[in-house]
């Protein structure tokens, strides 16, 4: 079967060339093995969407993942404390607080005694390219690596190569080399940057050596030395606890941890949201009217938000994090951060079904419906279906003004019995409403285009506010 | 633990026995996995790619019922499964890629499977056709390959991939062209080949 939109000129290659678009199976045949740890997490995610129950006790997260752990442990007590006294600290959360410390590269993370930790960047060249170490951190449950390559050729990039283009080997200073667990990569014009999760160290050393081994010449080889410290001797500024907003629209903004360094403020940010409702993104960064969070003090000052050091999304691997233009002004006595935005989506709004017989949508022809849908509490209109091919069909929405600061982004279009389709958006920029949905189902049934309309995505603003007191040693270290 | 047929596989999951569920992580993780990794196309990362992996495994075990043996394998149909789990996937990323701007940062084309181990001669005669289309499409330049495989397995509309590599709509039309062009020549040198070799 030929796609949706292809054109008549790739529709003629496909049949002349045979290509059978819907066999799948000879694109991944030589597909490597899994390491176990995300077979076992991949068969853990499987089981709990299938709604069964786990047989046994979960399969640990892999060694490096375990240093986000205490984050998820941290943010728990938070909320609970944060119903009772948010700003008086008890004295198990000043013991989570003294585990936190600003790690070059890695963020607010927990860094106690023995945790090794890269003081500063180490950057190498080879070959024109240049190797930079932005971030290490080691201790008992796990190593974790970030890097970057630039100077790649770009008439060849790494996301060309077949395969990961290097092999990279971490080894202590006694030639010890540690295992390679995991990895995770983003490539862009050039460069390549990642992370590497290694084995925790089987005893204390004074430098890693990284050394990479190309396997594709589109990488030099490298090798580095990457000195390290004890994190409590590093000089590393420690995290301290902000505090949480009033709840609106069922929303509480909290800042679990937050530190400076030099003229920045970084600031970790958490959202409490009830159940059903899945945090994405903090602030609208995109379209016309861009809403994004700003710190100010109490005498009124503003501190820029640094966008580009900052982490808005929900993220798997590390905390929403914010990082302001500083210095605070010394005379300031509290931090207050404003959060006009967040963006979410509601998992809990009970899908709703749409059915029209195709032969009421002759192709080409829109049918006018202005049907009013209710999708949980949420309100929209469509507007009108039109039949673009035999399987391909538009709904033109109007997902309603913003009402009580809940803003309707996006709602999702699928098969009202299973089935496979695609789907694309078109957005309007200024509010970042969907105003099309394209449909291509696989298949059609009786005659009728029968959908379901769910998982509406919502922009909800509720101008948080989260103060910050400045205790003594807070603001100057 | 040895590997099960399809059919068993099938029938355990017709049959609701976990066992089922475990034999297609076990069996097609790795495949499922590999085809979510060329879908993303270097967006999002690690967790997005098991937690789609997961996904279509869950839904290849609630929707069992639906798959017809007479129509395509086990194996393909969970990978159809896959890729449109994927791409529902890569829409919500694509938009958490848009830049301040409102415009798509460049994805640069990710990596297609290498060619797979030399097949058993009885494989490669009973699938000789697709085998023959896909050892052509392994030997385009990699860019050229996954324009095609991006274009039209995973069926990312024009407009969007256009953007995504920061083309102009007719600068993509070119290079669609011209990986067309190569590829069939390719299978026309490889026809050509094997008609003379009869």
């Amino acid at each position: 079967m030929a796609g949706r939109d292809f054109t008549a000129e790739e529709r003629e290659f496909l049949k002349s060339a045979g290509l059978d678009i819907n066999q799948l199976e000879p694109l991944v045949a030589d597909a490597p093995a899994l390491p176990q740890d995300v077979l076992e997490r991949i068969r853990t995610g499987a089981r709990e969407r299938a709604g069964m129950a786990l047989e046994a006790e979960p399969a640990a997260l892999p060694a490096a993942r375990r240093r986000f752990r205490p984050w998820v442990a941290a943010a728990a007590l938070l909320v609970i404390a944060g119903a009772v006294a948010l700003s008086q600290s008890d004295g198990a959360m000043a013991a989570i607080q003294r585990l936190v410390r600003l790690v070059p590269g890695i963020g607010l993370t927990e860094a106690d005694v023995g945790t090794l930790v890269m003081p500063s960047p180490v950057t190498v060249e080879q070959g024109g390219q240049r190797l930079t170490i932005t971030g290490l951190i080691s201790g008992s449950d796990g190593t974790e690596l970030r890097y970057e390559i630039e100077g790649l050729p770009l008439e060849k990039q790494v996301s060309d190569v077949p395969g990961f283009p290097f092999r990279a080997a971490l080894r202590l200073a006694d030639g010890t080399e540690l295992k390679e667990l995991n990895a995770a990569t983003g490539a862009g014009e050039g460069t390549i940057s990642g992370i590497i999760w290694f084995a925790a160290p089987p005893h204390v050393t004074e430098a890693f050596t990284l050394s990479i081994t190309p396997v594709d010449s589109s990488v030099a080889p490298f090798e580095v030395t990457i000195p390290v410290v004890d994190a409590a001797v590093a000089g590393l500024p420690e995290a301290v606890e902000g505090g949480w907003s009033a709840e609106r629209l069922g929303i509480r903004i909290g800042v679990p941890y937050w530190t400076v360094q030099d003229d920045r403020i970084v600031l970790n940010l958490t959202v409490n949201a009830p159940q059903g409702i899945r945090f994405q993104e903090v602030g609208e960064r995109i379209g016309e009217n861009r809403l994004l969070p700003v710190l100010t003090d109490n005498l009124g000052r503003t501190y820029p938000l640094i966008e580009e050091s900052s982490q808005l999304f929900k993220n798997s691997f590390e905390p929403v994090s914010l990082v302001f233009q500083g210095p605070i002004a010394p005379d300031a006595d509290a931090l207050r951060l404003q959060v006009p935005a967040v963006r979410v989506a509601d998992t809990s709004a009970k899908a709703v079904r749409l059915s029209i017989p195709l032969n009421q949508l002759p192709l080409g022809e829109p049918l006018q419906l202005q049907k009013e849908i209710e999708l949980g509490p949420y309100r929209f209109t469509v507007k009108e279906v039109t039949r673009l091919e035999d399987l391909a069909f538009r709904f033109d929405v109007d997902l309603g003004p913003e009402q009580d600061g809940t803003l309707l982004q996006e709602i999702k279009v699928s098969p009202s019995r299973p089935g496979s389709w695609g789907s694309t958006w078109i957005v309007d920029r200024q509010t970042l409403q969907t105003t099309s949905i394209e449909y291509y189902p696989d298949v059609l049934r009786r005659g009728r285009l029968d959908v379901q309309l769910s998982e509406p995505v919502l922009r909800l603003q509720g101008d948080w506010e989260v103060t910050i007191p400045l205790t003594s040693g807070s603001e100057d270290e | 633990m040895a590997d099960l047929d399809e059919q068993t596989i099938h029938r355990q999951l017709l049959a609701r026995d976990p066992a089922g569920l475990d034999a297609l992580v076990d069996q097609l993780g790795h495949k499922v996995y590999r085809l979510v990794q060329l879908v993303l196309g270097g967006l999002g990362n690690q967790q997005d790619v098991e937690e789609v992996v997961s996904d279509a495994l869950a839904a290849a075990w609630e929707r069992a019922s639906e798959f017809d043996p007479a129509r395509s394998t086990l194996t393909n149909w969970v990978l159809m499964l896959a890729k449109y789990a994927a791409l529902d996937r890569r829409r919500a990323l694509r938009r958490q890629n848009l830049d301040a701007a409102g415009q798509a940062k460049v994805i640069p084309l990710e990596a297609a499977p290498e060619p797979a181990a030399a097949a058993s001669e009885e494989e490669v005669l009973a699938e000789a056709d697709q085998a023959a289309v896909h050892e052509a499409l392994r030997s385009l330049p990699p860019a050229e390959r996954e324009l095609l495989v991006r274009r039209y397995f995973f069926e990312e509309p024009l407009a969007e991939l256009a953007r995504d590599l920061g083309l102009t709509r007719g600068a993509l039309d070119t290079r669609l062209w011209r990986a067309r062009q190569h590829l069939k020549q390719l299978l026309s040198e490889e026809r050509g080949v094997r008609a003379d070799g009869r």
